[in-house]
């Protein structure tokens, strides 16, 4: 996820963006979008849920930057705020029904074909991601979706890299034997 | 193999560009209000204005200091005294009135009426 040198940008990203730079704002936004997503779709389980959670969570904390004290670390600020924002949307979803997935889009230069088989595919993944622990599923998608180091899970969820280890290790096996047959491995 | 990453590009949010797209320009359109508010509190006349209660507050209590030292300094001795009547003589108001009201006690109605000889 961030070397050295992008966390330095993140401290110049978050400076700017707390002058009311759109761009800066932009930039902060696509480059943790992934991770954001990732965290959300751990807590909520559908892709909608954590669409809705991230864009919330986004706004909050663009309102909040003021109190983010170290800028080099955004990405697990962001995190946290996704995390709590994702919780509270569950406890939200809890007592009002759940509205019908709604996706409107496809993938440019996809042919429709491809866009259904994604889409089945997506659906399978995110089925089989609800029968992993919570910490499991974020672990997995934070290493294999957005490429954190296992360093970087670990000071995020408040465990340790060894652990970490474990999570992702327990979360593939896991997810192999619920997917096996499906075309989702590399 | 538990060592080999599982493919998560069906769920990968930045996958589906147009989609992702629009995701960006409702969060723009989100943002906007607040993007928009940080930009005006850089400007001078936002930070006057930021800074108005803390100025008005150190003005009151500037007030409320040279009003409190003005009246303990100022004397209220005979020496003043005598510059009221000497203001109360300037404006032609007889004496006795001036003995009255330095006195600070009512005149008697004969006193009223017959002032003494002096004045």
């Amino acid at each position: 996820m961030a070397d050295s040198r992008e966390r330095a940008a993140d401290a110049d990203l978050v400076a700017a963006t707390r002058s009311g730079n759109a761009g800066a704002f932009d930039a902060l936004v696509r480059r943790h979008y992934r991770a954001a997503f990732a965290v959300a779709l751990a807590v909520c389980g559908t892709r909608a849920d954590a669409e809705d959670v991230c864009q919330d969570a986004l706004i909050k904390a663009l309102e909040r930057i003021d109190s983010c004290r170290t800028p080099e670390k955004f990405a697990g600020w962001l995190c946290e705020i996704v995390r709590n924002r994702a919780f509270n949307h569950l406890e939200k979803m809890r007592v009002r029904a759940a509205e019908p997935l709604q996706e409107d889009s496809a993938a440019a230069g996809t042919t429709p074909h491809d866009t259904l088989e994604r889409r089945e595919l997506g659906r399978q993944l995110e089925d089989a991601l609800k029968r992993l622990p919570p910490k499991q599923r974020e672990v997995v998608l934070l290493h294999d979706l957005d490429g954190w180091s296992h360093r970087e899970i670990a000071g995020m969820i408040g465990t340790s890299e060894v652990m970490s280890r474990q999570h992702l290790f327990n979360a593939r096996q896991v997810l192999r034997e619920l997917l096996s047959g499906l075309k989702i491995e590399e | 193999m538990s060592d080999t990453p599982i493919d998560f590009s069906p769920l990968d949010p930045l996958g589906d560009r147009r989609h992702f797209e629009q995701l960006m320009q409702g969060l723009h359109r989100a943002a906007a209000p607040e993007l928009e508010r940080r930009q005006l509190s850089q400007s001078i006349w936002w930070q006057l204005f930021a800074w108005r209660r803390p100025f008005f507050t150190a003005a009151a209590a500037a007030l409320v200091i040279l009003a409190g030292t003005a009246y303990l300094t100022i004397p209220t001795t005979p020496a003043n005294e005598e510059k009221t009547d000497n203001l109360a003589l300037a404006l032609g108001v007889p004496t006795e009135v001036i003995s009255w009201s330095v006195a600070d006690s009512l005149p008697s109605t004969a006193q009223v009426f017959f002032p003494s000889e002096e004045n």
